[in-house]
């Protein structure tokens, strides 16, 4: 079987995307993707790879010029390559931190460097949820959520990124303390819950990108709005392969099904004779 | 020409929601082809005449103020919907009234060509999901045409702004604002190559929703009268409002004299009004821009150019919103009205292997997800229906092949049937349903086991898709293509629309013209009153005069006069 680069037409790992990428832009000419899709696709599929390999040589290359950072063991390595810890791992006074430092009050060090939109905008969330008063406050909220409009792009990107995991911190903290306090009440009301999602328009998949989906549907399922949209489609294919193969079946459970099946042929001898 | 003899040209069709346009393309590069009245925009309008003949463009535009009952437009939002338009005791689906209009441009580019049209490619909005596709393709075979492939409207502007710079290398980014929907698309130039990276859009946002906005600040400023409007005179305030949304774009504020009730009424908007009120609208131009640009893997920062296509990004407001957003000053050196044309008759040349076109070679993506209906497990042994599962996610280069492995819910499962949707939510209820497919669980199969299958999409540049699903214990293969054609209409229906099209009585094109001036003396005869009334009468007796003696000459003359005085009206009432 050929490999990528030669599919690609080179003789070598290309050593960046420019060569992969004009190597492609040759090859593209004689395998079009009207005339020959399945040539195409093969050369298509060659292109991501080079892509994936030379994403990782970057990544990997990245790691040796930072041997500080990195002590020895490679799970720590992992995390310190990451620009912010995962949402389980942050302690609850850093998610505090996190929503009250952004710069409300700018601090000296960075009194010259105008913050972005976001950071502007990210400030006063914080502050909107941090107060007893304004977090209930639905028109505030949604006030809030309208100013994104001024923000660019890019701001926007960061914003969203920003607020969602402040969030799945704030919610991750909560299911923890609710361990001890069964009684403690939401982080935020049903009501803001639901216009978050709509104002930020969660609802639909957002993001190709699985991670960042995976964020999304996590705090659906946090805000309860599963629950709220009952499903009515019956299907029977499923996602995962079986997971409860040692399960087995329960001697009632078994029971009950042959019960019901009976129950059913019954059933439909009766309607049968009786037309 | 060059396209002459057994050679037949494929032509570039723009079927927009406010005008369509039809071009070819030659050794000199795309070119536009002009209607009977010497424009290039036809408007996507269809009435009936008086003589209850059908006809189509410029006078059927005019007519939706005089006769509305007898005339119909913006029918491309409705495209792949039941809904219908009765005109004349007749009723027309979208796909009929579209059709009527291709036939029209069709008929436009015979004259032009001196050769039949037989081969077309159609632009579509980036987000027209697959029903509405199928509608336009319904369309186009309705309209005597073989539809070659459907154009993304974003792809094509890219491709006509593209060609212009095919040697250099850059990142750009389409913001594509039609009369009814809004689509933006990021291509990449290298080598040669322009390669599509991601589509987005919003199908229910365009021009004729600030044109909405307009006629909503107006029917406020009318008061409680502006309720008991009829159709006649709320046509005659949506005109108005369509005038002064497009004065707006170079004046800061602007005046209208609506006549439609028994005195004139003066109304005005202002710039800062009309930003406010449509702010929005103007919203929902983010959420397009930033799915694109992030499904591309990009930042807005890597973005060299942004261009900008469709009559209505030349409302200052979205030019202003998309410079904030992008932080980057939108171009358009090319007429953004004419850009999506061109674009298409660079494709038909590519589909036609055209010469000049040799080194160029464009990759699409496919603009939405497609995938299945799965069951999820939500603990407790129990599960949860209706669950999206994209098998090929969107801004996927197109062709593109994706399989993915799924498995029976029980142990004890006889069937599985599976559920083919398109669309971006989490639940296959809020997507579009494609198809569906029953699978049966071989007989054979080792009891207590769960079943798997191989389920594999396969979607082509034409919008085809295949759906293979491989049975694991016994190999077996059950295969489905749901295909870009025919569509919701089956084939035996369009075949029979197509004749019933045809019967149909079509107003003769070379007279069109001046049916045209007539259609529009009678919409400015509604709108005034008293003394220019009488003005406009005297203009019409004179035109209808001059029209019977049947002098070729005269009548250009006639028609020349007539139209430079009502240019003159129609700034007396809008200005």
């Amino acid at each position: 079987m050929a490999t990528y680069y030669e599919i690609l037409g080179l003789d070598d790992h290309p050593s960046d995307m420019k060569s992969a990428k004009r190597a492609y832009a040759k090859k593209l000419r004689v395998t079009r993707p009207d005339d020959d899709p399945e040539g195409f696709m093969k050369l298509r599929d060659a292109l991501d790879a080079a892509k994936n390999e030379i994403a990782w040589r970057e990544h990997d290359a990245a790691q040796i010029d930072e041997p500080a950072i990195a002590p020895a063991e490679d799970s720590v390595t992992l995390n310190a390559q990451e620009d912010e810890p995962s949402a389980v791992n942050i302690s609850p006074e850093a998610i505090n931190d996190l929503l009250a430092e952004t710069p409300a009050e700018p601090e000296p060090v960075i009194e010259d460097i105008e913050p972005t939109g976001d950071q502007v905008l990210m400030s006063r969330f914080s502050k909107a949820f941090n107060d007893p008063f304004m977090k209930n406050d639905k028109a505030h909220w949604s006030k809030l959520l309208d100013e994104k409009i001024d923000l660019t792009i890019d701001e926007h990107i960061d914003f969203e990124e920003r607020f969602r995991g402040a969030l799945i911190n704030a919610y991750n903290q909560w299911i923890e303390d609710k361990k001890e306090q069964p009684t403690l009440r939401r982080p935020l009301p049903h009501p803001i819950e639901n216009l978050i999602f709509d104002k930020m328009e969660w609802r639909f998949l957002q993001e190709t990108d699985t991670y960042k989906a995976n964020e999304v549907d996590w705090l659906k399922g946090q805000f309860d709005l599963y629950n709220r949209e009952a499903p009515k489609t019956h299907q029977a294919t499923r996602v995962q392969a079986p997971q409860f193969e040692d399960d087995g079946i329960s001697a009632p459970k078994m029971i009950w099904r042959i019960v019901r099946t009976i129950l059913i042929i019954v059933a439909l001898n009766y309607l049968f004779h009786l037309f | 020409m060059t396209q002459l003899g057994d050679f037949m040209a494929i032509v570039g069709i723009d079927l927009g929601t406010t005008n369509s346009l039809i071009s070819v393309f030659t050794d000199d590069g795309p070119v536009l082809i002009p209607n009977e009245t010497g424009s290039f925009m036809t408007p996507s309008a269809v009435g009936y005449s008086n003589a209850n003949e059908i006809i189509v463009g410029h006078a059927a535009k005019d007519r939706l103020v005089t006769h509305p009952e007898k005339s119909a437009a913006w029918f491309k939002r409705h495209m792949g919907s039941n809904k219908g338009y009765r005109l004349v005791r007749r009723d027309f689906r979208p796909e009929d009234l579209s059709a009527l209009v291709l036939k029209k441009l069709k008929a436009d580019a015979e004259t032009f060509l001196g050769e039949p049209v037989e081969r077309a490619v159609i632009s579509v909005p980036a987000y027209f999901n697959d029903v509405q596709r199928k509608a336009t393709y319904a369309a186009g075979k309705m309209a005597g045409l073989k539809v070659e492939r459907l154009i993304n409207e974003p792809t094509a502007a890219a491709l006509a702004y593209g060609l212009n710079d095919k040697e250099g290398e850059s990142t750009f980014l389409v913001v594509d604002l039609g009369g009814g929907t809004f689509d933006v698309s990021i291509l990449e130039i290298f080598d040669g190559i322009m390669e599509v990276r991601s589509s987005a859009g919003d199908a229910f946002l365009g021009g004729e929703d600030f044109t909405d906005a307009v006629f909503k600040m107006f029917g406020e400023q009318i008061g409680p009268k502006f309720e008991k409007l009829d159709a006649k005179q709320r046509g005659l305030l949506r005109d108005l409002s369509e005038r002064a949304k497009h004065l707006l774009t170079t004046k800061p504020d602007v005046t209208v004299n609506y006549n439609g009730l028994k005195e004139t009424i003066s109304l005005k908007i202002t710039r800062e009004e009309f930003d406010e009120q449509t702010k929005k609208l103007q919203s929902r131009l983010r959420l397009p821009i930033q799915r694109a640009v992030s499904d591309a893997g990009l930042r807005a920062e890597n973005i060299d150019r942004v261009v900008l296509v469709g009559g209505a990004t030349r409302m200052p407001v979205i030019r202003s919103m998309v410079t904030r957003l992008l932080k980057l000053f939108p171009e358009h050196s090319l007429d953004p009205d004419h850009v999506v044309a061109l674009g298409a008759a660079v494709q038909a040349g590519l589909v036609d292997r055209h010469a000049a076109l040799e080194d160029v070679v464009m990759t699409d993506v496919s603009p939405f997800s497609l995938g299945t209906n799965v069951s999820v497990d939500i603990g407790n042994g129990q599960y949860e229906h209706g669950h999206f599962q994209p098998i090929i996610e969107r801004n996927t280069v197109i062709p593109v092949s994706r399989v993915t492995r799924n498995s029976t819910l029980t142990p004890d499962q006889k069937e599985i049937t599976l559920g083919i949707y398109q669309g971006e939510s989490p639940r296959v209820n809020d997507n579009i349903f494609l198809g569906e497919m029953n699978i049966k669980v071989p007989l054979n199969k080792k009891k207590g086991n769960h079943e798997s299958f191989d389920i594999r999409f396969t979607y082509d540049v034409s919008g085809v898709l295949e759906i293979l699903v491989t049975t694991l214990s016994n190999n077996e293969t059950k295969r489905m293509v749901i295909e870009g054609n025919p569509g919701s209409l089956s084939q035996e229906d369009i075949t029979k629309r197509l004749k019933e099209l045809d019967k149909l009585k079509v107003h003769p094109r070379d007279k069109a013209e001046n049916l045209a001036i007539i259609a529009r003396l009678k919409r400015a005869y509604e709108n005034h009153l008293g003394d220019i009334r009488r003005q406009i009468d005297q203009n019409l007796t004179y035109f209808e005069t001059t029209l019977a003696k049947q002098n070729d000459t005269d009548i250009a003359a006639a028609r020349e006069k007539v139209i430079k005085w009502l240019e003159e009206i129609d700034n007396l009432d809008v200005f």
